[in-house]
Order: structure tokens, then C-alpha cells, then sequence
């Protein structure tokens, strides 16, 4: 649907506040039930501990790791810490 | 490969990967024994357990102050991190991608400050093994202010509008970095390059002592040299400190391009893959605009001509159930502004309503639980 028939529908005129919100609906529904979903990859770096969050990420859905609990290169899910582990990243990188 | 274990946790905006070291059994199954027979207790020696047909279990040691510890990865893993993600479909992408055709691999980043506004924007650099790109040429000859969008990378993925293009291998676009680290540059300056790899001052005004600001294991970006191998990115060898400006120099170790299906020595790597030998720098010690700096490497891909939502014309990248759910949002949102909490509340329920009959939608017969492995 294009965002003329929205407008039109919704019975409003005013472009930029229309986009404005349309975006906001695009974000809450992603937010609410993931209907478009993508994944990437990073290269794991020795003793860097901190990765960023992809720029265009609204909800991380799952953080796989290669070969965690397997030696066949497969990637599975990881588990989420609750506490920081006591060994601190010194150099915070 | 190594079996390892993972973890994360999120700190702020970044992810914390984290990993459990090597499993010693000091302090719990450092006795030897026999295992796998009826009465095991009674093989008390490996060739008894073993004629009885078990196996014996030998003894281990270690250190119990590094047991299944949790510290940062111990090893680096090329695309070791899968992050799985949703987005907000704000653009479409016409027609697919071809490489060199409107998509375009991208070697790493680094931030231009711009001292008309004082802001430092993303700038993206993209060199072959024969010359840094003119992104005002073909086929790399991107619009003047088009939207691109970015995928495959560390961080940048999403939507990004070119700011400005440069000829000499740099794209700037309009997103601000505000990143808070030390990232060197020196630009148009005199830099000597010499045959043994090194590269340091060439008599600038300023003497540069190239050594002091960047360490083993960078990657920097060069460009203005007229010898077109000592343009690119490279990574740092090794660097030597000196008291003289032009003994203070880096040692670059490899040259890294994007694959030229015409060049002879990266064509058979694939225009999907980075290429990357050897540096061997030729002799030049008379140039005088010569840019180094510190690139943050990251290889990942651009597209071109992507169509954005910027006005009525835009076709959503959803399904017409789903279009009707942003219908209930903007009229709430419309409601909201004109101080209708009563219609907004119901608006904004009919929105949740249409995106939970959406997804139910999809779903069809009986559930099925997975039991963990371990569990019988």
C-alpha cells in the first residue's frame, strides 16, 4: 500500500507528519511482532569483548555464536549472562 | 575448530561477548577410574578395567583458578557473531543488487570533520589493487545526495544519504559519528615511501613523528601518492620510534582492494571477497599531498538507488493487513494531537488487534515442545 492510500484512509493531508508517524507504526510494529526480520555477522576479535549493535537493529531477537557447544562450524544460540563475569575487559574495547 | 563456550550481556549500546575458558577437572574428577563395566569400584587399574571391557578414565590436573572461568574471547573467529534482528522496513531496494553495478564493497570507515558545522560524518573508503575509486566515475559513480543502504557491516547497517563524493576512494555520508576515540589523521602532506615498506615524514612544516600515533595492528588509509601501489589500505606491522621526524615510521605489513574482475592479480579471489598481499611500496619521497590515517576496517557492502520513505509516492514494504494496522496507528496518533485520549486509546487497540491477527494469521496445527538433549 502506498503511503498516499494511507493518508487517505486515516483522512489526513499533511505529508510530513503522515511519514513521520507511518515510520513510528513501521518501528512499534517491528517492535511488537518482528515482521521483518535480518541477521549479520561480526567478526570475533581475541580479548575484544564489546560489539556493537547493528545501527538499523530495533529488537535483537538472537545472538548466535560459531562452534559454542559444537566443533562443526554451526552457529547456535547463546546464552545470556545475568551478572558481568568477575574477570573484567580492562582496556573496556 | 575448538569447541567453545559463549555467553553476552549487554552493556549500554554494545553487546559483551564473553567466553568460558578450557574446563580443567582439578578438585572434582582428578581420581582415576574405571567406568562403563558392572562393579567398575573393583578395576582399580587401567589393564584390569580395560580387560574387563570398560574404560579407564585416566587422571587430569589443572589450575582450579581458571576453572570455567568467563573472560572476553580468547581467540579471534572470522564472522564468529550472528546477530539476528528486526528492522524498520523504511526503504525497498529496486530491482536486487549486482555488485559493481550498484552494490559496492566497502573496506572500512573512518569520521570526516567538517568545520562548517562542526560535526564529524561517517566516510567510507573503497580502493582496488590499482587505484583508490572516483566515486564520480562508473561504475562506482554513485547520485549526489541518494540514499544507500549498507549491510554486512560491524555497525553501519541500514539506511545512510551520500553527503559528498570524493575522487579519491572516500564517500562521505550524512550520518554523524559521535565516537569518542583517537583516530590520527594527517591530510595532504609530505609523506616519504620506501622500498623496505616503511613510510615517515617528508619534510612537512609540521614534522610528523607517524610512530608516536598509531600502533602495530592498525589499519591506515593512504591516498594522494602518485604511485598508485602506495595508495590503499594497509595494515600496521610494526612501527619505530625516533627522536627525528623522518625515522619515526610504520612498516605496513598487508595491502588490502576490492576485487577488479580486469586485474590480473585479485580477479581469481571473487568479487564477493577482499583481496590482500603483500605491501610492496615503490620508492617516492617527493610528494607532497599525501593523507594517512587510521581506518576502522570493516568489510561490508553498499547499495545504490534505494528507495526511501520520504513522500506519498512510496510503496510500504508490507502486506495490505499490515498496512491497515499503520492506518489504526496514524489515526491514533492524529487523535493523540488533538487531545482525543478516548480515540486514541481505541485506535491504538484496533492497531495491536490487526498486527496480532496478522501474525496468528500464520500460524497453523498442533505445538511441539523440544525437550532439552540431555533430558530422557
Amino acid at each position: 500500500m502506498k503511503v498516499k492510500e494511507i493518508m487517505e484512509r486515516a483522512g489526513t493531508n499533511q505529508t510530513g507528519r503522515a511519514i513521520a508517524y507511518i515510520k513510528d507504526a513501521l518501528d512499534e510494529m517491528n517492535i511488537l511482532s518482528e515482521t521483518h526480520v535480518t541477521t549479520t555477522r561480526i567478526d570475533i576479535n581475541a580479548n575484544q569483548r564489546f560489539y556493537n549493535i547493528p545501527n538499523d537493529c530495533l529488537k535483537i531477537l538472537d545472538i548466535r555464536c560459531k562452534n559454542h557447544n559444537n566443533t562443526d562450524s554451526k552457529y547456535r544460540s547463546i546464552p545470556r549472562s545475568i551478572y558481568e563475569p568477575k574477570i573484567v575487559d580492562e582496556d573496556g574495547i | 575448530m575448538a569447541f567453545k563456550k559463549y555467553g553476552y550481556y549487554l552493556k549500554g549500546n554494545k553487546i559483551a561477548v564473553i567466553e568460558q575458558s578450557d574446563a580443567t577437572s582439578s578438585g572434582n574428577l582428578a581420581v582415576a577410574h574405571c567406568s562403563g563395566v558392572a562393579s567398575a569400584g573393583d578395576y582399580t587399574t587401567k589393564d584390569t578395567c580395560e580387560a574387563a571391557g570398560g574404560q579407564w578414565i585416566p587422571s587430569s590436573s589443572g589450575s582450579l583458578s581458571s576453572y570455567s572461568e568467563y573472560a572476553s574471547p580468547t581467540e579471534s573467529v572470522t564472522e564468529g557473531l550472528e546477530i539476528q534482528y528486526a528492522y524498520s522496513p523504511r526503504y525497498r531496494i529496486p530491482g536486487g543488487a549486482t555488485v559493481n553495478v550498484n552494490k559496492f564493497y566497502i573496506q572500512g570507515w573512518y569520521s570526516t570533520y567538517d568545520t562548517s558545522d562542526g560535526r564529524s560524518y561517517l566516510t567510507l573508503v573503497r580502493s582496488t589493487e590499482n587505484a583508490v575509486v572516483n566515486w564520480t566515475n562508473a561504475p562506482e559513480a554513485v547520485g549526489a545526495d541518494d540514499f544507500i543502504y549498507i549491510g554486512g557491516s560491524s555497525r553501519w547497517n541500514g539506511l545512510h544519504q551520500i553527503k559528498d563524493r570524493g575522487t579519491t576512494g572516500a564517500l562521505v555520508l550524512k550520518t554523524v559519528v559521535n565516537d569518542k576515540v583517537e583516530s590520527p589523521y594527517f591530510l595532504t602532506t609530505n609523506i616519504n615511501f620506501y622500498t623496505d615498506n616503511t613510510i615517515g615524514d617528508g619534510g612537512s612544516a609540521t614534522s610528523i613523528f607517524l610512530a608516536e600515533h598509531f600502533v602495530a595492528g592498525d589499519y591506515v588509509w593512504i591516498n594522494g601518492c602518485t604511485n598508485a601501489k602506495n595508495n590503499g589500505v594497509f595494515s600496521v606491522s610494526s612501527v619505530t620510534q625516533s627522536a627525528t621526524a623522518a625515522a619515526s615510521r610504520l612498516t605496513l605489513g598487508t595491502r588490502y582492494s576490492v576485487v577488479d574482475p580486469s586485474d590480473s592479480d585479485s580477479y581469481a579471489t571473487g568479487i564477493d571477497s577482499e583481496y590482500s598481499a603483500d605491501a610492496a611500496l615503490a620508492s617516492d619521497t617527493d610528494d607532497t599531498s599525501v593523507t594517512v590515517l587510521k581506518l576502522n576496517k570493516d568489510f561490508f557492502y553498499i547499495i545504490d538507488n534505494v528507495d526511501v520513505l520520504n513522500d506519498e509516492s512510496f510503496e510500504l514494504d508490507i502486506n495490505r493487513y499490515q498496512s491497515n494496522a499503520v492506518v489504526y496507528y496514524l489515526k491514533a496518533k492524529l487523535a493523540e494531537d488533538a487531545g482525543d485520549m478516548e480515540m486514541r486509546e481505541f485506535f491504538m487497540r484496533e492497531f495491536k488487534r490487526q498486527l496480532e491477527k496478522g501474525v496468528s494469521a500464520l500460524k497453523r496445527g498442533p505445538y511441539m515442545v523440544q525437550g532439552f538433549k540431555e533430558m530422557r
